[in-house]
């Protein structure tokens, strides 16, 4: 069983639990983390029945008690750096996200009977160099090891076969399969399909003619069935960013300014994961909390701040139709390809996008050099008497905690 | 509990050992000193390519402070305050 086996190791309530070890009195109290809604709690505050994503003034009310903590993204990434390195001592490749890991265990050497003492071995080592608890799941495949670890959340350690997979996911509801999120859940109910079970049940041709390329793999999930190596990358779906206004505002220029300064985060990260968006998205929310959000196709795949600028500038103007003050703006950029580093030229262009894909390579070395705040665009100048800076950049009112 | 953000300007003594690792010992807030009891935690921060060492510390008072240094200017700044 050894061979082709994935760790599967997560930082139990990651955000909360950073807060607690660097600030012992926390320990054993209820603790939330978050701003407008909750991104991580501890253990003692889920027990009140609090969760992530709730809104924080509701969770207050439930657990009056609680402590609330805005959150330091820095912080969070350097803790669980630290334990990605601990895991790195025991494997060579490591494929790691915002709070958990897939190690590949191929060639590791760890016969089947001693996967369990090894998964303890490494949460121990995890534990010991990092502070932070985290649950060991091991199987024979990604999905394999999340599940399994899932079912001994916090802290434990399970090694799980294919045969004992194929067991503990029958009763399972789908949405424990990954990938099956809220809209493949309902199509599924139509056909009265709600457990993994159930989902079995229909045949690869059903499931191609309801969900497409897709219906072929969610066949091979089901079964536990997998063929993505661990230290594959996936592109990102989308690259979000998106923020709170301190004072919810009409003022274009605040709004444009804030935009403009969303879509350099959003490009930055695309030239940094060398990715190009061909699609742009702009999400709105209004002071009475209704909100809007459209969505353009560029002409051609771009990283460029400024050609995501234009069609985020052409949503928002579309959206901003009414009366009301605004309390959120968001841009995304979706449709990714690899950046093959060429651009496609127009025929009466005279080498500007050559220029200006120079000038954000530059942007990006001085802001990797001296920090993002080295340099703010004259569009987002208004903001330098609205909000406060620090290295990273402008200190959002709801700084994302995992971007 | 109260947890208050600042960013000032804090007097640190601290060990700073052959093995690269730093060791806050005394604080020197204002007028008031503290001793550090113990070092919850340390990380790591950047801006742009400097590093800055920040640590978690428990003082005498029982408060937790969170103090921030940067060699290349050699600086201390306390950036957290935790009172109990």
């Amino acid at each position: 069983m050894s061979a082709g086996n994935v760790l599967h190791s997560d930082i139990d309530a990651f955000f909360a639990s950073v807060e607690q070890l660097l600030n012992p009195p926390l320990r054993g109290k209820p603790v939330i983390v978050g701003a407008g809604v909750i991104a991580s709690c501890s253990y003692e505050a889920r027990s009140h029945g609090l969760h992530a994503g709730m809104p924080i003034r509701d969770a207050t009310r439930l657990c009056p008690g609680a402590v609330v903590i805005p959150g330091d993204r820095h912080v969070y990434a350097s803790h669980a750096a630290k334990v990605f390195s601990a895991l790195e001592s025991f494997f060579p490749h490591v494929e790691t996200h915002l709070d958990e890991a897939y190690c590949n265990m191929e060639g590791s050497g760890v016969p089947p009977e001693k996967l369990l003492e090894f998964g303890r071995r490494v949460r121990a080592e995890v534990m010991r160099r990092s502070g932070l608890s985290v649950t060991v799941g091991i199987g024979p495949g990604r999905m394999a090891a999340k599940i399994a670890g899932k079912t001994v959340k916090p802290g434990g350690v399970r090694a799980v076969s294919r045969e004992e997979l194929f067991e503990m996911m029958t009763p399972m509801p789908v949405g424990a399969i990954p990938g099956v999120g809220f809209a493949t859940r309902r199509a599924l109910e139509k056909f009265n399909v709600r457990t993994v079970g159930e989902l079995r049940m229909m045949g690869a041709e059903a499931l191609c003619a309801v969900f497409g390329v897709r219906g072929r793999k969610l066949y091979d999930l089901c079964r536990g069935i997998e063929k993505s190596a661990c230290e594959e990358r996936e592109i990102p779906g989308s690259i979000s960013r998106e923020t709170t206004f301190h004072v919810e505002t009409s003022d274009s220029a605040e709004i444009e300014g804030m935009l403009f300064y969303l879509c350099e985060r959003a490009g930055r990260e695309a030239r940094r994961l060398r990715l190009a968006a061909s699609a742009v998205s702009v999400k709105v929310r209004f002071s009475d909390l209704r909100g809007d959000e459209k969505r353009e196709v560029l002409d051609a795949p771009t990283q460029r701040d400024d050609v995501i600028f234009g069609a985020a500038l052409s949503l928002l103007r579309r959206l901003l139709g009414r009366r009301a003050n605004l309390r959120l703006v968001g841009v995304a950029i979706s449709g990714f390809s690899r950046d093959s580093g060429g651009c496609q030229l127009d025929f009466f262009s005279h080498g500007g996008e050559q220029r200006r894909a120079a000038l954000y390579r530059a942007l990006d070395e001085i802001r990797g050099r001296h920090g993002h705040s080295a340099v703010v665009a004259g569009r987002s100048l208004g903001l330098l008497a609205l909000l406060t800076r620090d290295c990273h950049g402008f200190v959002l009112r709801t700084p994302c905690l995992t971007k | 509990m109260q947890i208050e953000k600042t960013d000032e300007a804090i007097k640190v003594r601290a060990d700073f050992n052959e093995g690269g690792t730093i060791n806050p010992i005394i604080l020197k807030r204002g007028a008031k000193t503290f001793r550090v009891m113990q070092v919850n935690g340390r990380w790591e921060d950047r801006e742009g390519l400097y590093r800055i060492f920040c640590f978690s510390l428990t003082v005498d008072s029982g408060d937790v402070f969170q103090v921030a240094f940067r060699p290349g200017e050699a600086c201390w700044r306390l950036t957290c305050v935790a009172f109990q």
